[in-house]
């Protein structure tokens, strides 16, 4: 079957190049639909008990997820008119671009005060209009100074910084309207650069949208900067190799055709470019190149055997001795991303499942378009390799590196327990180093620290409440349970203890806080005064009267129109997961200790425990994804060689490479978060690569040569080879990536880096030790699963 | 000049004022003269009415108020007084107001809260604030805006309703009317046969349509037209507010005591 078809390839081989060209082509013109999806929610499972809760609370209460325009004014702070005028004429353009809910624009210039006077209450902006003299800004400041919510929420308390929150529709109408989150963020930030002009201000935007908006475009947008250098690193490596033109362009070819394959594909069945999908290129480029660079290597080592050999016989040779181990090591590679299907998020499911795409295209390409263009081009090997196999050096003497590796295989064969003990003694201490990498992840880790958009976040941070939330929502059965000072009293010790016992907690809003302060106005402001009232009716009555007043969604954000659902928002000035085990379990004890009791349901939401959800699924899962895939690996190989101790053979050096990739993690002090927990994951695949080349090419050593050592020798001058040059041009290609200044890609160039390198060393000293000292029988016994597979 | 000369100058006139109101046929009437009728529609001397009131968000969660309400005209002024009978937590509120024709005089508004047993007078609100957590402004709930404050423009002729209806588009004068009635625009269907607007949309100031009003139900009551059901929706939040007046009665005669801070505290005494 094979056979025919390495024929029918090999004889028209223009009709090959042709079709798998227009194929892929057809595919990769897909890639104009494709999608980019940020939203932190979607890498929750939509069923998942935190997406409901929090698409309830959206429902209710609106969406929670605040932009943060931060003014600050070093001199003299923002209670000046020209600075009051600044913010006004922010919040007034703000309010009218599309997509901003209008009455949500919230800073000193929209909000109104609730106001003691002599015979009531009054409801009135605090602004009217800009005040310009000194006694009127001193009252300015004192107003929000006395009011309790506002003090530090829409002004720093030092009054050094204003802030205008902006509240976004909904992503769903948003996209109605052909708008989204980064589009609308880029909006707002020009409102801001052309205020800014010349003024003595300095002006930030942050908060949560703004993180998720262009998280995933930096990346993106990063890697397509990174990737022609990686590009360009990887062909000046590869000519390096090869002295060849061939050398650079077949490599180049497999890696291209598979990204655009498995990316067309993916924008054809309509899946989204993910955080976690944008590392499907740069997977692909990794493995692809191995596949071509070990079909080159069979190539020149048939030509080196045998100069006068003619280019179809060479071909057709190369491809039958290696459509095996090429077919192999895909299958097995895809086998083990697919296992990145057991894990919760679609996002991360994705990413295994268009790298498994992606290897599979390669293969095709491997099998198709390489030796099409392999036949179209005259018979040629570097020339020096030449001279010195016909020297009589043989394969063991093609060069520098071949002689090195022979000496390697040499040495590893007359030290086989040695070669052991010192691998078992460096994997003891990787475990030590292993022991130390814990899960801590931040939106703001992935972006540059010195960017702007990490300063926004530590500036806002910094002067007001926080720009991260926890939403309790609080269910009463009956309607207006919130009229009652029992509960309204259980809330607010609530609050306060949740701020007392953790300081990045910067402050908290619920409708007590509204209550309070209505209580204290009509108690001509005395500041004792500013507490629940004692009587439902009364509280009834002050909503009631604020209602001439007020609009009738001033506290649609904290209550429902029934006074039956309540929302305590917990403002937050840290995004970092570590952090949040404490919150999380502080909130679930408070909320048990006071609304438990009173027999109120509540539920812990906002996307700090969205965040908080996904950063334990990433934990939880990657225990089981690291199981699971190397697992899957394992049964792959052990159908396919159809040996148990096979499939074990070629698991145990990509365990040793985990191992020492998360020593490596441990040691540079990389912690787990949605990036690095798909690496580990990624380098098993890409590790396992290399031993099944390698046992495949001892076995038909030893077949031919009859001796254990020699055949190791000649493994390691041969695959020995081609692996080391794969590890070398993947590993300098990823290097480059350190260069990047998205931390999430500088740190999958470094692990992914390490990754191979780890990989490669242990497949060519404890995989040759571990066959030699276990003598298995799949390899030693002859020929038992090539033949059976040839009928 | 002689009575003959008269009776044929007169004639003249005659003829030429009539001939200039056939030659003017298809002019139609202005938005303006539109809207001076809505202004100048009978609406009695005084009406007691029983007014309930449904809130209801965007989940479907209703709100209800009963209230009870008088009110009395003073030549272009009037004053009303209105009591809360339900829910329990409020009975007994009650809202005292003094409405002056015109933007010059802000109007006057008292509140008794009896859990506090005190009468708060409510602050001159801005036209656009929104009126007791309804989804009408205090403009939308007087049924008539300030006329001088818009440009009025008649668009045509619609039926809605099966009703022949006047179609006028209202829009702020200026940038801080609209800012300060929260609109940019209005298009409201006046009812030809009894100048009731029954239908008006509105749209906000980034050009996007607001909130509709309806009247769903009307009658006549002793000769006056009377809306017994209107709704108002917020098509942007989904909220939207009923309201149902039932039990009719005008020019009753009723006291100008019945509009003073004591009858406020003292509450409503009917059932």
């Amino acid at each position: 079957m094979m056979e025919l078809f390495i024929k029918s390839v090999t004889n028209w081989p223009k009709l090959v190049i042709a079709l798998v060209v227009l194929l892929t082509m057809g595919i990769a013109s897909q890639m104009a639909k494709m999608q980019i999806e940020t939203d932190t929610e979607a890498f929750i499972p939509p069923g998942h008990q935190a997406t409901l809760d929090n698409t309830r609370m959206k429902e209710i209460f609106g969406t929670p997820d605040l932009l943060w325009i931060g003014v600050v004014r070093e001199d003299g702070g923002i209670y000046q008119s020209d600075t009051l005028k600044v913010i006004q004429s922010i919040s007034d353009k703000v309010r009218l671009l599309p997509g901003v809910v209008d009455q949500d624009v919230v800073s000193i210039a929209t909000e109104d005060n609730i106001r003691g006077t002599a015979d009531g209450m009054e409801v009135e902006p605090f602004m009217q209009e800009v005040p310009d003299d000194a006694a009127a800004l001193l009252s300015l400041q004192q107003q929000i100074q006395g009011f309790d919510i506002f003090d530090g929420f829409i002004v720093a308390k030092n009054g050094a910084a204003a802030a205008i929150l902006v509240e976004l529709e909904p992503h769903t109408l948003l996209a109605d309207r052909g708008l989204d989150k980064f589009k609308l963020y880029d909006a707002v930030q020009s409102i801001v650069d052309e205020v800014a002009q010349g003024r003595p201000e300095q002006f930030h935007v942050a908060g949560k949208p703004v993180l998720e908006a262009t998280l995933g475009l930096y990346i993106t947008e990063d890697l397509s900067v990174m990737m022609p250098l990686v590009f360009l690193v990887l062909s000046i490596l590869l000519y390096f190799t090869y002295r060849s033109a061939r050398g650079v362009f077949i490599p180049l070819a497999v890696v291209s055709f598979s990204v655009m394959g498995a990316m067309g594909i993916m924008a054809a069945v309509g899946v989204p470019m993910y955080p976690t999908t944008t590392m499907v290129p740069v997977t692909l480029m990794a493995i692809g190149v191995a596949d071509a660079i070990h079909l080159l290597g069979k190539y020149y080592e048939l030509v080196l055997l045998n100069p006068a050999i003619d280019r179809k016989s060479v071909v057709r040779d190369t491809m039958t001795e290696m459509w095996r181990p090429v077919v192999l090591t895909s299958i097995t590679t895809a086998v083990g991303f697919l296992s990145f299907l057991t894990m919760e998020m679609v996002p991360l499911q994705m990413m295994g499942v268009f790298a498994a795409v992606g290897i599979i295209y390669a293969m095709f390409v491997s099998l198709t378009l390489v030796p099409a263009l392999l036949v179209l081009m005259k018979v040629s090997a570097p020339k020096s390799l030449v001279e010195k196999v016909s020297q009589g050096h043989g394969l063991e003497g093609a060069g520098l590196v071949s002689r090195y590796l022979t000496l390697l295989g040499d040495w590893v064969g007359r030290h086989v327990t040695g070669t052991l003990f010192l691998t078992s003694a460096l994997i003891f201490l990787s475990a030590w180093g292993a022991s130390r990498v814990y899960v801590d992840d931040s939106y703001v880790s992935n972006f540059e620290q010195d960017s702007a958009i990490v300063e926004a976040d530590r500036v806002v941070n910094k002067h007001f409440i926080g720009s991260y939330q926890f939403n309790v929502v609080l269910e009463a059965k009956d309607a207006e349970a919130f009229y009652s000072p029992e509960l309204l009293q259980a809330v607010w010790s609530f609050q306060q203890e949740m701020e007392a016992k953790n300081t990045i907690v910067g402050g908290s809003i619920s409708i007590v806080d509204y209550i309070r302060r209505m209580h204290q106005v009509m108690n001509e402001n005395r500041p004792e005064m500013a507490k629940i009232p004692e009587s439902s009716d009364l509280i009834a009555q002050y909503l009631l009267l604020y209602s001439f007043s007020g609009a009738p969604d001033d506290f649609a954000e904290v209550i429902d129109s029934e006074y039956r659902i309540a929302n305590v928002r917990l403002f937050m000035t840290n995004g970092i997961y570590s952090k949040y085990h404490k919150i999380e379990a502080d909130l679930h004890a408070l909320a048990a200790q006071y609304f438990d009791p009173l027999g109120v349901q509540w539920s812990i939401t906002g996307n700090g425990h969205i965040s908080y959800v996904q950063t334990g699924m990433i934990t939880n899962n990657l225990r089981f994804n690291i199981i699971a895939t190397v697992l899957a690996i394992f049964l792959a190989a052990w159908i396919m060689m159809r040996s148990f101790v096979a499939g074990i053979f070629v698991m145990t050096p990509v365990l040793a490479a985990v191992i020492l990739n998360f020593a490596f993690m441990g040691l540079t002090g990389t912690t787990i978060g949605w990036g690095s927990s798909m690496f580990t994951s990624i380098a098993i695949c890409i590790g396992v690569d290399y031993a099944i080349h390698l046992i495949y090419k001892y076995r038909n050593e030893y077949n031919s040569l009859r001796d254990d050592k020699r055949a190791l020798t000649r493994t390691l001058a041969t695959t020995g080879k081609t692996i080391l040059f794969n590890a070398v041009v993947v590993v300098a290609g990823f290097m480059v990536l350190i260069a990047s200044v998205m931390p999430p890609n500088q740190e999958m160039g470094l692990l992914v880096s390490a990754a191979m390198f780890s990989s490669f060393v242990a497949t060519l000293t404890v995989l040759p030790a571990l066959i030699l000292a276990a003598k298995p029988k799949f390899v030693f016994a002859g020929n038992k699963f090539e033949t059976s597979k040839e009928q | 000049m002689n009575i003959q000369k008269l009776a044929l100058i007169t004639f003249a006139i005659a003829i030429c004022t009539g001939m200039a109101a056939v030659l003017s046929y298809g002019e139609e009437i202005t938005g303006e003269e539109v809207m001076q009728r809505v202004d100048n529609r009978d609406d009695g001397d005084d009406l007691t009415q029983k007014i309930y009131q449904k809130l209801i968000d965007r989940r479907g969660g209703e709100r209800e108020r009963f209230i009870i309400a008088f009110r009395k005209d003073y030549g272009k002024d009037s004053k009303s007084i209105s009591y809360f009978l339900q829910p329990a937590n409020i009975r007994d509120t009650a809202l005292l107001t003094y409405d002056y024709d015109g933007t010059a005089r802000d109007d006057d508004q008292w509140l008794y809260l009896p859990a506090l047993k005190k009468v708060r007078r409510i602050s001159a609100s801005d036209r656009g604030d929104y009126f007791m957590g309804t989804d009408f402004t205090f403009e939308d709930i007087k049924q008539t805006p300030e006329l001088d404050d818009y440009n009025w423009t008649w668009l045509g002729t619609e039926t809605v309703d099966g009703f022949d209806c006047w179609v006028v588009q209202g829009e702020p004068k200026t940038d801080d009317l609209k800012k300060n009635l929260g609109y940019a625009k209005t298009v409201n269907y006046v009812r030809k046969d009894n100048n009731m607007a029954i239908r008006i949309d509105y749209w906000d100031r980034k050009g996007q349509e607001l909130k509709h009003f309806r009247i769903v139900e009307m009658q006549e009551v002793q000769g006056i037209w009377t809306a017994l059901k209107m709704e108002m929706v917020n098509v942007q939040t989904g909220h939207s507010t009923v309201m149902v007046f039932s039990e009719q009665k005008y020019n009753s005669g009723i006291s100008d005591r019945a509009f003073s801070e004591r009858m406020l505290k003292r509450g409503y005494r009917g059932h």
